[in-house]
């Protein structure tokens, strides 16, 4: 604990203000027009409210952890693909020079 | 591993695991029930923090470093931790203006904005593969460090 005890008041008040200070910008976004038009249009996602999806009980929790992983670790497994592929084209460029 | 709380880079690993179970915990509204996705949601705001203050260090460098003259992974890499914090931001603030059981149980009652509820899925949606790329930026680290916590303390 004694690395976050170092300054520990200092800096969470940074964070803190920081953090509001930039919350409040974003709750600015309720006033453009994109917000206004999606308000006017309606906005719902998933099952409609009391109806449950027909599938197994135990997959209801299952799933959403496993949705998570997938978003996760797809993009996660194509970053380092696409850095090995940047280190690769830069070693072959440095090679021919 | 015994030592993890006295070591900075232990400590920082151990509290980021926390974040990250804490995080997957937090971004499954569908397994845990909406109540307790938003009462999580408040305590996530703890290792959040902790995660920000055990790398001041690297907070504080990191503007300074922009303008130095370095390599353009890292570059991407401040840049896009700067957006996930902002984005971070963004799920937070949306899931305040839709809550419909943290704010309520509080005595704060709030007219839900369609808006909000569109941005509180999309972005809680959109931070799961930022956060993909935020770990593979960072897997060096989390390899070597993996490594250290599990190695076997010489005799």
């Amino acid at each position: 604990m004694k690395h976050l005890k170092q300054q520990w008041k200092t800096r969470t008040s940074i964070v803190l203000i920081v953090s509001v200070l930039v919350s409040l910008i974003l709750v600015t976004l309720e006033r453009t027009d994109w917000a206004m038009q999606i308000n006017l249009q309606g906005y719902s996602h998933g099952s409609a409210e009391g109806e449950k999806p027909n599938i197994a009980p135990i997959l209801m929790y299952i799933l959403p952890f496993v949705k998570e992983l997938v978003l996760i670790g797809v993009p996660m497994l194509l970053t380092l693909g696409i850095a090995k592929l940047f280190g690769l084209i830069k070693k072959r460029f440095k090679r021919a020079d | 591993m015994s030592n993890w709380k006295q070591n900075l880079q232990k400590f920082r690993y151990v509290m980021d695991t926390l974040l990250l179970i804490s995080f997957m915990l937090v971004s499954a509204p569908q397994a845990t029930g909406v109540s307790l996705h938003e009462w999580f949601s408040l305590f996530f705001i703890v290792p959040f923090a902790i995660h920000l203050l055990l790398h001041w260090d690297w907070i504080q460098r990191s503007s300074s470093r922009l303008l130095a003259n370095i390599t353009a992974r890292e570059r991407f890499n401040i840049i896009w931790d700067y957006l996930l914090y902002i984005m971070m931001l963004l799920v937070f603030v949306s899931g305040f203006l839709v809550s419909v059981a943290l704010l309520p149980a509080l005595d704060i009652s709030l007219n839900i904005q369609d808006f909000w509820s569109k941005i509180h899925h999309d972005s809680a949606t959109f931070i799961m593969p930022m956060l993909g790329v935020h770990l593979a930026l960072n897997l060096g680290w989390i390899l070597k460090l993996t490594k250290r916590m599990f190695a076997k303390e010489a005799k």
